[in-house]
């Protein structure tokens, strides 16, 4: 791997709600079930990015990954972990050091049009991060039209306002911005989930082509596994709130280790459809449980088709299965003599 | 003149359906049908039409201010084809529900958050079926085992909010067939879930499609989804049907450029390192359309002077195998291969 940009160690994100069963009397008499139950958002999520290199986060809805990327930045409060860029924990970070890290990070998110002021013209939102930083001073404009001309926008799109553009130039606008003030890591939340498929195309092809001029790392957050298998070099598959496997992405997509992964991989329909209705299929039954109450030991044993009695006894400690791949889970070694389906 | 036609024997259909609102030129002369028992795909990107040619066929398209033009037949039990433009609005209400099952892509926003899923379920089942309440609530729990849904006698008494999304989803399904409807019309049912809770989406139609032959229409950005689902397969762009194929014929000899480029441009599994190829620009706007090729701006393969001011017709390029587009020919995409 490349040289270590990022380290996130045993992260944790737990969001206090109130609990809907507790009545009044619970508050007075303080018996009877507790008034604060936590949401399991993130545990004990551990992973490094390298310089120039893209993690894939992958997960379905409430898998956490979101929670990740805003924990990093600190969007949102982290209960416990850290995460060191270069040395530096940006859990501690305060004041003019926290904003000094945040300048080395940014974020574009799944809708460009949530994320854009709809009554100022886009040059100026991209202007927005060079001015909190006070970077580019007198010259701010002529840095708009080249941050423009990187994401392959015309420069006579200074002045245009967010409704005016097409879904994928406003993506294009919102990556503009994040790079303005020449960050080490951009975290991709979705950021292609709401395109068309041959804008998203567009899209993942201009992100490839900046990584490799500027030397960006990325992590990317996404649902569709085909797009993370496109887009990075290593892969962490989550799974309400815990890292299930990680590998290369080669490694991953040829050999998925993990029942869950093996499961989400096989839910993707195929590209052949004569391959498609005869191809064998994991289907999962049931939901992903609530995150306020996770279930024990192994939090996917519930709707594991190989789960076992001791899956419910201790959470599965992460099993080395390679150089760079490890899974958490107990079986993993019996699973590995059957082949994926 | 050369196009497809509304099979006698259609479920149902839409003949020659425009759709203008405004100076908006929203479906252009669309032609499709499915049979009893068939799966047809609906394909395109937003913008494309492919919601709009089944709101505008069952009347859920306010008029004015749109303009519909052209027929949309429903196959009627004594062998006849009835023409729903043409329908009252009681006669179309006596149809949808009844004869026409919906799923939309929401279930969140298609559903009353204000009533339980039982009121829901019975509301059809009495006015269509004049059931009574006691016989309609026994119904509405078999629809919600035949779902899927874990112990369908306490759900049956939930409201919407206190089911999960994948749950929801299966309610509009159980909603939906409640009366046995002939046509079910998913438009992007599995777009807003999870992909495992797509698979046991899909998988749920499909076997129910099995037992009891209703006829689906599936609309879907994800020629992924469709492939696996559909008999045949129709690929909207700008309004109009640019190529349509069974499905095996769609996937092995794709023809029209559009078609080609949504093949190539979608990340498939095991495809890495090359970069993708795109589409350049994006949908053309339905307020100016090109007046050739409605892909004119955006094809690799464009001839510039007939297919600038030119448009194409609909051509059979083999046994049910339409295309609308004068690159399709071998030749053609040889010489730019």
């Amino acid at each position: 791997m490349s040289e270590e940009l990022l380290r996130v160690e045993g992260l944790q994100v737990r969001f206090p709600v109130r609990n809907a069963n507790a009545s009044v009397r619970d508050l007075i008499q303080r018996k009877g079930p507790a008034l604060t139950q936590w949401v399991h958002a993130v545990e004990d999520v551990t992973f490094t990015v390298g310089r120039g290199e893209t993690l894939g986060l992958v997960g379905e809805s409430g898998s956490g990954k979101s929670t990740v990327g805003n924990a990093i930045m600190r969007l949102v409060p982290a209960s416990a972990g850290s995460v060191i860029l270069d040395g530096e924990n940006l859990l501690d970070a305060k004041g003019e050091q926290l904003r000094k890290l945040r300048r080395r990070v940014a974020m574009v998110f799944q809708d460009p049009l949530a994320s854009l002021d709809p009554r100022r013209p886009i040059d100026e939102s991209i202007a927005d991060p060079l001015q909190i930083h006070g970077l580019h001073k007198g010259r701010r404009s002529q840095r708009v039209a080249e941050l423009l001309t990187m994401v392959g926008l015309p420069k006579r799109f200074m002045g245009r306002y967010p409704h005016e553009l097409s879904g994928g130039q406003r993506q294009r606008v919102c990556i503009a911005r994040a790079l303005a003030c020449e960050p080490d890591l951009i975290i991709l939340d979705e950021a292609t989930a709401s395109l068309d498929v041959s804008v998203q195309a567009q899209v993942m092809n201009l992100l490839k082509r900046l990584q490799r001029e500027l030397g960006l790392s990325f992590i990317f957050i996404a649902h569709d596994l085909a797009v993370v298998e496109y887009m990075s070099d290593r892969v962490m598959v989550l799974y309400l709130g815990r890292a299930m496997e990680v590998a290369g992405r080669s490694e991953l997509y040829a050999h998925p280790a993990h029942p869950y992964t093996r499961a989400l991989m096989s839910a993707i329909p195929a590209e052949d459809p004569i391959a498609e209705r005869t191809r064998r299929r994991i289907v999962l039954t049931g939901d992903v449980p609530s995150p306020l109450n996770p279930p024990s030991g192994c939090v996917f044993r519930t709707r594991c088709p190989d789960a076992i009695d001791a899956c419910a006894e201790a959470i599965p400690p992460m099993e080395v299965l390679g150089e760079d791949h490890t899974a958490a889970c107990i079986r993993v070694h019996d699973l590995a003599a059957t082949p994926p389906r | 003149m050369t196009t497809t036609n509304v099979s006698t024997t259609a479920a149902f259909g839409v003949d020659d359906l425009s759709v203008r609102i405004g100076s908006a030129q929203i479906l252009n002369g669309v032609t499709w049908s499915v049979e009893r028992g068939e799966t047809l795909g609906i394909v395109g990107e937003s913008g494309s039409g492919k919601s709009m040619t089944v709101l505008s066929a069952t009347g859920l398209v306010p008029r004015p201010p749109a303009v519909v033009t052209g027929r949309a037949l429903l196959g009627q039990p004594d062998g006849s084809q009835s023409d729903l433009l043409t329908m009252t609005a009681a006669q179309l209400r006596a149809v949808r529900g009844r004869r026409l099952g919906y799923v939309f892509q929401d279930p969140s926003t298609s559903l009353n958050p204000l009533l339980t899923v039982e009121r829901q379920l019975t509301e059809g089942l009495e006015y269509h079926l004049k059931m009574r309440p006691a016989e309609a609530s026994k119904r509405a729990v078999e629809l919600l085992e035949m779902v899927g849904i874990p112990d369908p006698a306490r759900r049956v008494k939930n409201y919407p909010h206190e089911l999960s999304g994948g749950m929801r989803q299966r309610v509009m399904i159980a909603i939906a067939l409640s009366c046995d409807p002939e046509v079910l019309i998913a438009d992007e049912p599995t777009t807003a879930l999870d992909v495992t809770i797509q698979a046991q989406i899909v998988d749920i139609v499909r076997s129910l499609q099995q037992r009891l032959g209703t006829a689906v229409i599936w609309i879907s950005h994800d020629l992924g989804v469709v492939g696996g689902l559909a008999d045949r397969i129709v690929v909207l762009y700008g309004g109009q049907v640019v190529e349509q194929a069974d499905v095996e014929t769609l996937f092995e000899q794709r023809s029209h450029p559009y078609t080609q480029g949504l093949f190539a441009a979608r990340p498939t599994l095991g495809r890495t390192g090359n970069e993708l190829v795109t589409i350049s620009g994006s949908p053309p706007d339905p307020r100016e359309l090109p007046p050739g090729c409605v892909f004119y701006d955006r094809c690799e393969l464009r001839l510039d002077d007939r297919c600038r001011t030119e448009r194409p017709p609909l051509v059979e390029l083999g046994p049910e195998h339409w295309v609308r587009s004068f690159c399709a020919t071998p030749e053609r995409q040889e010489a730019t291969a």
